[in-house]
């Protein structure tokens, strides 16, 4: 009788046991099968939620041409550059939590939406709305803002134009929009700065579809723009700081993640140009046991991010690197910490919403 | 009126200027005190005086000077910082728009130098007038549209936010000199020396690809500029 079937002959990877059950989780290899190359020549964009920030840096640190499109003057010390979020993105659009946000960005640099006139103020200063913690202080002037943000989405179009991939980190569904214009903010107003006005501000939890179509509309609008623009898609392991659905916490991040991870499953799955990268799944699945985690169970330690772009460079490795020197890890030495695995928390203005918690 | 010029290299374009410019004036005395690089960094307050405990630094200054080996503050009534690693301009790409909080800081940022160190030496024992010269901008590749806007925006906050806050004034390169914000003219760059310490190199030109050091030419234009600067600063005699 012919004992071959679909299974006979798979590799090792294909099997749990032999994958995961058999192995120390720090052995668990091969996660990452990149569907194209990403060399130090390319030009790297990043943009997304919070973790997205870990993954420019470890690019940079690793001799890969990350794309500064916005970069800050020198002679600043690097954590004032930092606190003016210069060199966390490839420029200075905050944290895009959600695919509607990134179809926001994208629809102003392509210039098929104008960007709302809308400011916040405080203490005499002004801040932008749509990057409410963009500069420590906010703005002097309106017209200083509106410059800004204009230098933003100019720098925003330069991104896409000029970048070989653009690596984007899905963060979360819920989000805040006017509910008059339609807009979205990046975080709820009143929570950094703003006011809070329940008439003009609505609570929205994307679903699949909307979450996909977003996308699609986001991806196809920046193709427009740079036909050979690739996508790297990761989902951020990093669970919701709050969730205003009337869902238990973390229900509402199983929720929120799984969607996400769905819809960049799914583009994978459906365009030769679009990649997923599984930073969520080396944190977050059982195997790992949550070790990847802070105390808070929701920080990445640095040995988490550590452990995730050290994947990221090894599958590329495996399967391009031609010589040993091709490596992006060939100059950081067997068992050297990676370099960008900085121990710099992100960015992150949602975490700021902890602060809302009861005591 | 006595003045001690204090600087590193690209003091020499001044120097070498100064015998002609003090030919045409009638009171300023200016006694120069230079050495190359950051050496300078090493003069300390001792006894109402800045010196220095390494041989050759006080060698240096004692030749520039023409032997004085320390300044005593006290002899003077002007102090001028020149170069030492001060910088005119904040180094940023052409049309990107940044705040004025971030360039304010930038500004904080890059104004550290032997210079400023200098400078918050000499005012921990003096309140004479201290006049700052930056290191030039590098010559021009190729000549920039004369709209030198933004360089004298970043000299002005300068002063704002470093240099009126101890009591000094930073001096703009002068505007002949510039081509455009961020370069200097490139003629003015042509012919320039080293720093005389009296060393085996010393008045050697440099190279013909140094594009940070200025000829007498173009000290002539600075001492210009610094003396109508301190003619505006001296009120007239009543």
């Amino acid at each position: 009788m012919d004992k071959q079937h679909p299974y006979a002959g798979l590799p090792g990877r294909s099997f749990w046991r032999t994958a995961v059950a058999d192995r120390n989780f720090l052995e668990i290899t091969e996660l990452w099968d990149p569907k194209f190359n990403i060399d130090k020549g390319h030009k790297i964009a990043t943009f997304g939620s919070c973790f997205a920030q870990h993954i420019g840096r470890a690019l940079r640190a690793n001799g890969f041409t990350w794309l500064d499109t916005e970069p800050c003057p020198e002679g600043v010390p690097e954590a004032v550059a930092r606190e003016y979020n210069y060199g966390i993105y490839t420029c200075r659009t905050g944290n895009i939590y959600t695919t509607s946000l990134l179809q926001q960005w994208v629809d102003w640099a392509t210039e098929r939406q104008t960007p709302p006139d809308e400011y916040w103020t405080s203490g005499g200063r002004f801040f932008d709305p749509f990057r409410p913690t963009i500069e420590p202080q906010g703005f002097g002037s309106i017209e200083e803002l509106l410059a800004s943000r204009r230098q933003t989405i100019h720098s925003l179009k330069l991104a896409i134009e000029s970048a070989n991939v653009m690596v984007f980190t899905l963060g979360l569904t819920e989000g805040w929009i006017n509910s008059q214009h339609g807009y979205e903010y990046p975080i709820c107003p009143g929570t950094t700065v703003g006011e809070f006005d329940a008439s003009q501000h609505a609570f929205r939890n994307l679903q699949f579809q909307q979450v996909l179509s977003h996308l699609k509309t986001a991806i196809d609008a920046m193709r427009s723009l740079n036909p050979k623009l690739r996508l790297l898609l990761t989902v951020s392991p990093v669970p919701l700081t709050a969730t205003r659905s009337g869902h238990h916490v973390l229900v509402a991040t199983m929720e929120s993640k799984s969607i996400l991870r769905a819809v960049a499953g799914q583009l994978a799955a459906n365009r030769g140009f679009v990649d997923y990268f599984p930073s969520y799944e080396i944190i977050n699945s059982a195997p790992f046991r949550g070790a990847f985690f802070e105390a808070n169970q929701r920080s990445v330690s640095q040995a988490g991010v550590g452990h995730v772009m050290r994947t990221f460079f090894e599958g590329l490795t495996a399967k391009f690197a031609a010589r040993p020197s091709d490596s992006p890890l060939a100059s950081t030495g067997a068992g050297a910490e990676l370099e960008g695995a900085s121990t710099d928390d992100p960015v992150c203005e949602e975490q700021l919403l902890s602060a809302f918690s009861p005591r | 009126m006595r003045i001690a010029l204090l600087g590193n290299s690209h003091a020499a374009a001044l120097k070498l200027a100064w015998p002609a410019v003090a030919s045409s004036l009638a009171g300023p005395r200016v006694t120069f005190f230079a050495s190359r690089g950051t050496k300078l960094d090493s003069l300390a307050i001792a006894d109402g005086a800045l010196a220095s405990k390494v041989d050759s630094i006080s060698k240096d200054i004692a030749f520039t000077s023409g032997g004085l080996d320390r300044i005593v503050l006290a002899d003077f009534d002007v102090f001028v910082l020149y170069g030492l690693g001060l910088r005119g301009t904040l180094d940023r790409p052409d049309g990107v728009f940044y705040s004025e909080s971030l360039l304010t800081q930038a500004c904080v940022g890059q104004s550290k130098s032997v210079g400023l160190n200098l400078l918050t030496k000499i005012r921990s024992v003096s309140s004479a007038p201290v006049f700052v010269g930056h290191e030039p901008l590098p010559s021009a590749v190729t000549v920039e549209s004369p709209a030198p806007e933004r360089y004298l925006d970043d000299i002005r906050r300068a002063n704002r936010v470093v240099f009126e806050p101890l009591d000094a004034t930073l001096l703009p390169q002068p505007v002949a000199t510039l081509s455009g914000s961020r370069c200097t003219r490139t003629e003015y760059s042509i012919g320039s020396r080293r720093l005389d310490v009296g060393d085996e190199i010393s008045n050697e030109l440099h190279g013909v690809h140094d594009r940070k050091h200025m000829n007498a030419e173009f000290g002539r234009l600075w001492l210009l500029s610094l003396m109508n600067a301190l003619k505006e600063r001296t009120p007239p005699p009543v």
